[in-house]
């Protein structure tokens, strides 16, 4: 394999036409919303938590934060904080709304925790007013109202790109952080100045500075230090004397320190991620060690360089691929990166509109909003699990038994032992052990609002799981038939492989989500469907690729895991995902050769997640870049 | 290399960007054409024919100087002789059927997966750049839940759709530089935007001329929206002026805390219907959109206050309704609730006519100068047909357009209407979208 690619590469110098497309392309990457918000959210310290350590909750400030890994970390936005303070001894349930105001532990209530001399629980509750009660004892007490108001991921009070435009996505690609597509409009402006004069107008001026503002000491060090970390590298002097300027200018001191705020975060500079390098031989650019340094932290954490990351960028260690895996390491350890990281695999399996997502009442009476966080969360803490505290593999995400599941979500997946709304490891049954496929998140998401879809299931095995491109569907293609209640799903999906202009696509899509309809629209297990019975046989046909002829069948969800884990398409396409992902675009034919180095090491080191991030970082590729 | 028009208006608005900018925008056009245009969009379709092929009760009937308008269309009889019924239009790029998300992409942009700039869009840099806001693009509860594919309509560049102002109060502020209730904040912002801009200038142009040929149809895309907002800022005060706005006011009605809240959506059209008016009656704008809602929205129509479809027990959320079956059968709930909610969609359609009537511009009416366009994003809601879509145009367009006739169309492609409706703007198009290639007979005078 090495042989292979040194060759390629030495026979690329000497031929301009086979340098062109090798490597990722030199772009200016516009922030995504999601990269906009950390970013002000890390730049402003806007949620930073002195590190106080904790063994229990009741060493944190209760209503706000809780104890985890040993540390106080401040809850989510949607997190609320339900507190008895009466009677130690006697037993507290909530019910409410959100957990169809059940009035025993058996029915779904919520049973207060004890600590400190207070009783307490935390939940995290949908958008919307919300009325419960506690029951003490047995008895109820009166009605009580609260009101979450949040980001629609649950994470922030405020949301600064909340209105800034959707990033749009070429087919295939399945990510929001395409260059190409990352430009500006007016409506983009509008929205970025109305953000950061959001931001500027009003907060404390100890927000942005600490020393005392009418030093002109303290400014200059703070446009240096505020504006290094803006636009990710040190300010020019012309840039240092044009931000005094702006300050100068201003009616007051603490106007000057707004309106610097104010232009550094809506400049260009701080738009941009530059992967610009410099030019070398052949058109072949190389990255500077800031541009090394955001790239990475954006590809690990989703936001800007730390102080660390910027002074190895500074001392231009960056350059060096040992020093790149060292701090690639330090920065997944940090844990920094895990919210960022189960949301791109999310994105990856399409599961990112959960909190939104909405089923039909008639169809799905018990699908909540609070069944929606529950995926949400259960997912978050799967992939967090496997690929952080449990360093896990790829195979992992796929054949996992473990979920984290809360009462509500249990309940979906019949099983019985959850109680309240904190989630909890759960082992689950052996039909459900099939990692993220068997997910709620992953079934009700590849679902109609009122029923299941077995070609969305099947398209999403193909296209995101296996990187296999199906053809468009034709023109006059129908919606899904109707629901009706005298026939299956499995049923009604049949004329597609009845009619021959369907089935040439159709034979890769339905043998595998006809056979998915064992779970419905919303994740729950069933074996009929309106009284008739459900047939779980289906095939992986071509997993290795489309046209290739083979046949793997499989009765159940793991089973088809199984297949996805023991081909070598499956683990070849989560690479060319992260690949993707990492320089944000679809490769080229000519890229494949980068992406099957990355596989080779990838199988090398059994699939190890967290070791395939490293990899790409610390790889020659991910500083190299041309001109296309 | 190939040069595109698009990349040719861009190389020209960078060139042009080193002259004082608003000296290098063309005056508007001849003055007969059409001076402004307003795309006024409801989700979710219409009652079209039916699955079992009972006749639509959307389309006019007759010929083209003598038909009766279904019972959709009923509330724009007062306005027949101002409109024009358009039957026989398809999406553009084929296809008999298709989802709400592929409807919506393809709508202003005449093209499969919205892979082209809007209408609208095109409309704002070329009509629209002389105005101080060249687009003035106003939603109601359009933001509302995540971020679906296809949920806004407005595209400035293939693929990117950019999102409506759903709050009149802030679209009033913007547009007037002047708060709707006497607040000073909304002056604030304009000083905000115009420090910003004039820094992001400065660094704009340096990253250009460091990375020169680099990723420089990007920077110049940049360069031109920041010209753009710079103009706006640099024309709006006087353009106020001399239109004699400097005291307009805005009616938010019941509008609260809660954007969202079902029950304001009344008030809320409303005002973004007058504040549409105000904006164009003031000159500050010529190309409006009023996006309501969004496509398989799950808005609670019966809760809207005030209205004949009031009724908060009974919960049919709009797409739901949609799916009203197979038969216009009226002792069925979704069919019922569907078809008065089509009903009351045609009424605020009606109300913006009414106020662009009444007042006077030139020897007629606002209307009369005007271009008012109704559309959706699929025609009957339950067979997501693509064909026979619901188009009604609206206004004299300055004696560009005829009026007061039914026009009968086979299949036509819905982009030959935006060719068309350009050119009565005064523009020279011959061709957009995928296969929009020439203009529409019976349309222009």
């Amino acid at each position: 394999m090495l042989h292979g690619f040194l060759l390629l590469f030495m026979t690329g110098c000497s031929s301009d036409k086979e340098v062109i497309a090798r490597h990722p392309p030199v772009q200016l990457r516009l922030l995504t919303r999601r990269e906009y918000t950390s970013t002000l959210y890390d730049l402003l310290a806007l949620q930073s938590d002195t590190p106080t350590s904790c063994s229990t909750d009741s060493d944190c400030i209760i209503a706000s934060q809780s104890c985890i890994d040993q540390q106080c970390i401040s809850d989510t936005c949607a997190t609320y904080t339900f507190t008895w303070d009466g009677d130690s001894s006697a037993e507290v349930l909530v019910s409410g709304d959100f957990n169809g105001w059940a009035t025993t532990l058996e029915e779904g209530g919520w049973k207060l925790n004890t600590g400190a001399g207070i009783q307490y629980l935390k939940a995290e509750l949908s958008n919307g007013s919300h009325e419960y009660a506690f029951i003490v004892n047995g008895s109820q007490e009166s009605t009580q109202e609260t009101t979450t108001s949040c980001s629609n991921d649950g994470r922030y009070t405020y949301d600064p790109a909340a209105l800034f435009p959707t990033e749009s996505q070429p087919k295939h690609y399945f990510f929001d952080n395409n260059a190409s597509k990352g430009l500006v409009s007016t409506t983009h402006i509008d929205k970025y100045i109305e953000a950061a004069h959001n931001l500027t107008k009003d907060a404390p001026i100890s927000t942005f500075v600490s020393c005392d503002i009418t030093s002109q000491d303290c400014i200059s060090s703070w446009i240096d230090d505020f504006g290094t970390h803006t636009f990710r590298r040190p300010l020019s002097t012309a840039e240092k004397d044009r931000y005094q300027d702006i300050f100068s200018s201003a009616t007051n001191e603490e106007q000057g320190v707004r309106d610097v705020a104010l232009s550094l975060l809506t400049s260009p500079h701080f738009l941009y991620k530059k992967e610009i390098g410099v030019q070398g031989d052949e058109g072949i650019h190389t990255l500077d060690s800031y541009e090394i340094a955001t790239a990475m932290s954006y590809f690990l954490w989703g936001s800007t360089p730390d102080t660390e990351l910027l002074e190895a960028a500074h001392n231009d260690t960056l350059q060096s691929a040992d020093i790149r895996r060292e701090q690639a390491l330090r920065m997944l350890e940090l844990g920094k990166g895990k919210m960022h990281f189960s949301n791109i695999l999310a994105q990856w399996l399409g599961t990112t509109n959960l909190r939104s997502i909405d089923k039909n009442a008639f169809a799905y009476y018990n699908f909540t909003p609070q069944t929606a966080i529950g995926f949400d969360q259960e997912q978050q803490s799967l992939i967090q699990n496997l690929v952080f505290a449990q360093d896990g593999s790829y195979n992992d995400l796929f054949l996992s038994n473990q979920s984290y599941l809360n009462n509500i979500t249990a309940s979906i997946y019949d099983i019985t032992s959850v109680y309240g709304p904190t989630i909890q490891e759960t082992a689950l049954p052996s039909l459900r052990s099939a990692g993220v496929l068997s997910m709620g998140a992953f079934l009700s998401s590849h679902a109609h609002s009122d029923q299941s879809s077995p070609i969305k299931r099947g398209v999403a095995i193909r296209e995101r799981i296996l990187c296999q491109k199906l053809g468009e569907p034709p023109p006059n293609a129908g919606m899904a038939p109707e629901v009706d209640f005298n026939s299956s799903t499995q049923e009604r999906f049949a004329q597609h492989t009845a009619d021959p202009a369907c089935a040439s696509c159709h034979q890769y899509i339905d043998p595998i989500g006809l056979a998915m309809e064992r779970f419905d629209g919303i994740g729950q297990y069933r074996e009929e469907e309106n009284g008739v019975s459900i047939n779980p046989t289906g095939d992986l046909v071509d997993v290795e690729g489309l046209g290739t002829g083979t046949s793997n069948s499989f009765v159940t969800l793991p089973q088809l895991s199984t297949i996805i884990v023991e081909s070598d398409q499956g683990a070849k396409c989560f690479v060319k995902q992260m690949y993707r992902f990492a320089f944000g675009g679809l490769e080229t034919q000519e890229e494949e050769i980068n992406i099957d180095e990355f596989v080779v090491q990838f199988e090398s080191q059994s699939r190890n997640i967290q070791s395939l991030l490293v990899d790409i970082v610390a790889s020659q590729t991910f500083i190299t870049r041309e001109l296309r | 290399m190939k040069i595109s028009r698009r990349s040719f208006i861009s190389q020209s608005a960078a060139l042009s960007s080193t002259l004082p900018f608003w000296k290098s925008r063309p005056l508007w056009a001849q003055p007969n054409t059409a001076k402004r245009i307003i795309f006024f969009y409801f989700p979710d379709g219409v009652v079209g024919t039916s699955e079992s092929g009972t006749q639509s009760l959307w389309h006019a009937e007759g010929n083209e100087t003598s038909f009766s308008l279904g019972t959709q269309l009923a509330p724009l009889i007062p306005y027949q002789d101002q409109c024009l019924f358009l039957n026989g239009i398809s999406l553009a790029v084929g296809g008999s059927a298709g989802g709400h998300p592929d409807g919506a992409m393809r709508l202003f942009t005449g093209s499969k997966d919205a892979n082209h700039e809007s209408i609208d869009q095109y409309l704002a840099r070329t009509v629209g750049a002389a105005s101080p806001w060249r687009h003035l693009y106003l939603g109601v509860q359009s933001n509302q839940g995540p971020a679906t594919i296809g949920k806004h309509l407005s595209y400035p560049s293939a693929t990117n759709a950019v999102p409506p102002q759903d709050d009149p109060r802030v679209a009033f502020c913007d547009l007037f530089a002047q708060s709707y209730d006497g607040v000073a904040e909304c002056e604030d912002m304009r000083i905000t935007q115009k420090k910003s801009i004039d820094s992001a200038m400065v660094e704009l142009e340096e990253l250009r001329s460091q990375l020169g040929v680099l990723e420089s149809q990007k920077l110049e895309r940049h360069l031109e929206a920041l010209n753009e907002l710079q103009y706006r800022n640099d024309t709006l005060t006087s353009t106020i002026q001399q239109a004699q706005c400097t005291d307009k006011e805005l009616d938010v009605g019941s509008l609260g805390s809660n954007l969202y809240d079902p029950a304001v959506y009344p008030d809320t059209l409303k005002a973004q219907i007058d504040l549409m008016v105000l904006g164009m009656e003031c000159d500050l704008t010529r190309v409006g959109v009023i996006q309501n809602s969004h496509h398989t929205s799950a808005l609670a129509m019966n809760r809207f206050l005030g209205t004949p479809m009031y009724n908060p027990s009974n919960d049919i959320p709009s797409h739901e309704a949609s799916h009203y079956g197979a038969n216009h059968d009226d002792n069925n709930p979704f069919y019922a609730a569907f078809l008065q909610q089509r009903i009351w969609w045609v009424e605020q359609f009606a109300y913006l006519l009414q106020e662009l009537q009444s007042r006077p511009e030139g020897n007629g009416s606002m209307l009369d100068n005007s271009i008012v366009v109704l559309c959706s994003e699929v025609s009957d809601g339950n067979t997501h047909s693509f064909d026979n879509m619901p188009f009604v145009i609206a206004g004299n367009g300055g004696g560009m357009l005829r009026s007061g006739k039914l026009l009968e169309y086979n299949k036509k492609p819905h982009a030959d209407l935006w060719i068309t409706l350009a050119q009565a703007m005064g523009e020279n198009l011959s061709q957009f979208g995928e296969d929009g290639s020439g203009t529409l007979e019976g349309i222009l005078s």
